[in-house]
């Protein structure tokens, strides 16, 4: 098959692997950062970032408790997120606005604002009509950092967890701040900069004006998008600045931005193991998450390109689809580069689109609908990892009480208190996907999704899976601008980004109080191949297999596997 | 950094001892206030405006997404956004569910992968280039991402030479030449498709015309 060539199979391994090679340094880097040891560019970051602790009036080296943490956090994000609500209500006399662009609805805003600041990115608007130049770069790019930020932290001191005794977690504010300043910005200056020489607009102009070949002239919004698309991609955020998001021409103009986004998308979500590799001290812990994270991914984007190189339902047409089923896919990548894309934003759950996933065939559809449900491999920044520890530690307590060993990791219990945050978190996700479908069944809004039964009951599942996975991306087209979609879309975004980060905070709490234990002849090595696949098989099947029946009814009812 | 890095103590015999819960302050509405203000000035002005100072830097080609300009000042067109062609003496690109629209665009397409209506909304974009029942490729007849796609494979170009052929009196060959010269390849021959930039390759043949 032409998709599966030669050249594509080494671009995909290539990318992979510069992926990681980024990630691992990355990811040390990282692990300094989060124990505060010195870093090479310290003379820059740490001035700004003792002017920052004076602005905040907080003392940096004051170490919280899980609660406190928590607090903190909520409360900043709360605020954060209050701020942009106001400024999408009353965008429309600000200024900023050359096209005019009025005050969002209560409800939209509402949608959109909690959408930024939980790193989903979930657009029931269309950027270029209903959102402001001032919105964009104030209100939601601002959270796209807070969000990523967020993330990174809570990552951070679920980590610590596992090296400190004294119930400590470390300094929410320190963590956000010092993400923002030694990992976000740096990064993000760089590859907006690489974006720019690459070919993608950057500019305070709202709109161009473009004579066609042949005459006639239109306009075309644009705006600061080299800025935007760093920080949407590196911070797995995956809002468009334009309604086509990735398949935009100005977001996404070549192959090498497209590459570049693949990158950056990858870039945290592989660098945080490694990180943990050596926040705890034992590089080789890395290797069991790691490996998960890569097989589950490495399969999804195979099986992806496999199932979009042709759909059988057109087979009855003269059209030639050697090039794959690129219907809804922009002719300047190839099937297996548009693919490792579209696979690379959903495992991520950054949720950026270089492709219309509603015309995906039912199999790549199931394969993007299977990575949000499992959310660990490799998930959103931080949390994504987060996700992954949780698995890990229900995967070793279950484990280690069906081998009659004590279930412990890294030298600390995995006790009831833990497995508990975990559980209520892993149930959390169908809670969160499964109650709004029904209601909106129940209650006849199944209608916003037009097309056959099953594509409309995918078209809908995947809109509150997405909401739930903090992914963003949709199935569109769907008519989900409404109050009913706006505001159990917010309620799940929340629920399902808060729930799962204060279990996260506290596990990490937890096991902060424990002095570690030294390992003994009946602790379970998790640094072994045994581990890795027994891993991989708990995640499948713990994650996966919960939603079988919905996918019976959804992307399989569709047909045409 | 507090206790826990370095040596392992040797843990005390029978239940672990746990350390108590370290003390409660209630969060910091300053701080709160304090960190937006930082991450206004630092992750949206400061950002923003750096990346767009670099961009005006490097000229006016990158703020505008490079604008190709074959005449004057007021003949900018960018060559990255698709616009709807629909003269016959020139080579048109693929349906838009947006109608070109470079204000607002949706990044979906209309008929899941197994809908009849597919069918028919497939077969009507095969009719508009009256090839019979020739066989066409795929990404000439269906809608892109964005409905602002520029580009098409070799193939579904070359698939026109006659009607352009018949519309300009120039040769099949000398279409098929200009169609060659505008074909851009994987670069190292591993990265992006083999494709043609259609907005390019019509500002060529309108320049060709009028020599």
């Amino acid at each position: 098959m032409p998709v599966f060539s030669t050249p594509s199979l080494i671009e995909v391994g290539l990318l992979v692997a510069i992926g990681l090679l980024l990630a691992a340094p990355v990811g040390r880097y990282m692990a300094r950062v989060y124990l505060g040891r010195p870093t090479a560019l310290d003379g820059l970051f740490a001035p700004l970032e003792r002017a920052i602790y004076r602005l905040l009036g907080v003392d940096p080296r004051r170490a919280m408790g899980w609660k406190e943490y928590a607090a903190n956090l909520l409360l900043f994000n709360a605020a954060a997120m209050g701020f942009v609500f106001l400024l999408l209500l009353f965008q429309g006399p600000l200024p900023g606005n050359g096209l005019h662009v009025p005050g969002m609805g209560w409800d939209l805003a509402l949608h959109t604002s909690a959408s930024f600041v939980t790193n989903t990115d979930f657009q029931h608007y269309a950027p270029e009509s209903q959102v402001s130049l001032l919105t964009s770069v104030l209100g939601l790019q601002m959270l796209m950092f807070v969000s990523a930020a967020s993330g990174l932290s809570v990552a951070a001191a679920f980590v610590r967890g596992f090296v400190r005794r004294d119930g400590t977690i470390g300094n929410y504010w320190v963590d956000v701040t010092s993400t923002i300043v030694r990992v976000l910005l740096p990064i993000s200056l760089v590859a907006g900069g690489l974006f720019v020489l690459l070919g993608v607009p950057d500019t305070l102009a709202q709109t161009v004006l473009l004579h066609a070949p042949g005459g006639g002239s239109s306009l075309a919004a644009t705006g600061p998008v080299g800025s935007w698309n760093a920080i949407e991609f590196l911070g797995t955020n995956g809002g468009g600045y334009f309604g086509a998001n990735a398949a935009h021409p100005f977001q996404n103009p070549s192959p090498a931005t497209n590459d570049l986004a693949i990158l950056l998308m990858m870039l945290i979500p592989f660098a945080t193991p490694f990180m943990f590799g050596a926040m705890v001290r034992r590089p080789s812990e890395a290797w069991p998450l790691l490996t998960t994270i890569l097989v589950i991914f490495l399969v999804a984007v195979a099986l992806f390109v496999f199932f979009e190189s042709s759909n059988g339902f057109l087979a009855g047409l003269p059209v030639n689809q050697s090039n794959g089923y690129l219907y809804g896919a922009e002719a300047r990548f190839t099937l297996p580069e548009s693919g490792l894309f579209q696979v690379t934003s959903i495992y991520a759950n950054v949720g950026a689109t270089s492709m219309s996933l509603g015309s995906l065939t039912p199999g790549a559809q199931l394969v993007l609908v299977w990575g949000m449900l499992l959310q660990a491999t490799p998930g959103g920044d931080g949390t994504g990892f987060g996700m992954l520890l949780m698995n890990a530690l229900l995967a070793i307590f279950v484990g280690g009480l069906m081998v009659g060993r004590t279930p412990e990791y890294l030298g600390k219990k995995v006790g009831r208190g833990e497995i508990r945050w975990a559980a209520v978190t892993i149930l959390s996700h169908p809670f969160a996907i499964l109650v709004p479908l029904a209601i909106a069944y129940g209650i006849g809004l199944a209608s916003a999704a037009h097309g056959t039964t099953a594509h409309a009951f995918t078209v809908l599942l995947y809109e509150f899976t997405s909401e739930a996975a903090n992914n963003g991306s949709s199935m569109g087209p769907i008519a989900d601008a409404t109050p009913f979609f706006n505001l159990a879309g917010a309620a799940v975004m929340l629920f399902s980004r808060y729930l799962p980060i204060v279990a996260m905070l506290a596990i990490g709490g937890s096991l902060a109080r424990q002095s570690p234990l030294p390992p003994g002849p009946g602790t379970l090595k998790t640094d072994s191949g045994t581990f890795t696949v027994y891993l991989i098989g708990f995640i499948l099947v713990l994650s996966g297999l919960i939603f079988l029946p919905v996918l019976v009814l959804g992307p399989f009812g569709q047909g045409g596997l | 950094m507090s206790a826990g890095s370095g040596s392992v103590a040797p843990a005390p015999p029978g239940p672990i001892g746990l350390a108590p819960e370290p003390p409660y302050r209630p969060p910091s509405a300053r701080a709160t206030a304090g960190l937006l203000l930082a991450v206004l000035l630092l992750g949206s002005l400061g950002y923003t405006g750096a990346i767009a100072g670099f961009a005006h830097l490097l000229g006016p080609i990158a703020p505008a997404g490079t604008p190709i300009a074959p005449g004057s000042a007021s003949q900018i067109a960018s060559e990255l956004l698709g616009q709807n062609i629909s003269n016959d003496s020139l080579f048109w690109l693929r349906p838009s569910v947006t109608d070109w629209s470079a204000l607002s665009t949706s990044g979906s397409t209309a008929y899941g992968p197994t809908d009849p209506a597919l069918l028919n909304a497939t077969r009507a974009a095969i009719a508009r280039f009256g090839l019979g029942n020739a066989t066409v490729p795929l990404d000439l007849v269906s809608p892109s991402a964005s409905g602002l796609d520029p580009d098409l494979t070799p193939g579904a170009v070359l698939v026109q030479v006659p009607r352009v052929a018949a519309a300009t009196h120039l040769t099949d060959a000398a279409l098929v030449g200009l169609v060659d010269a505008h074909t851009q390849g994987p670069a190292l021959g591993l990265f992006g498709p083999t494709y043609v930039n259609v907005l390019v390759l019509d500002l060529a043949l309108l320049e060709a015309l009028r020599s």
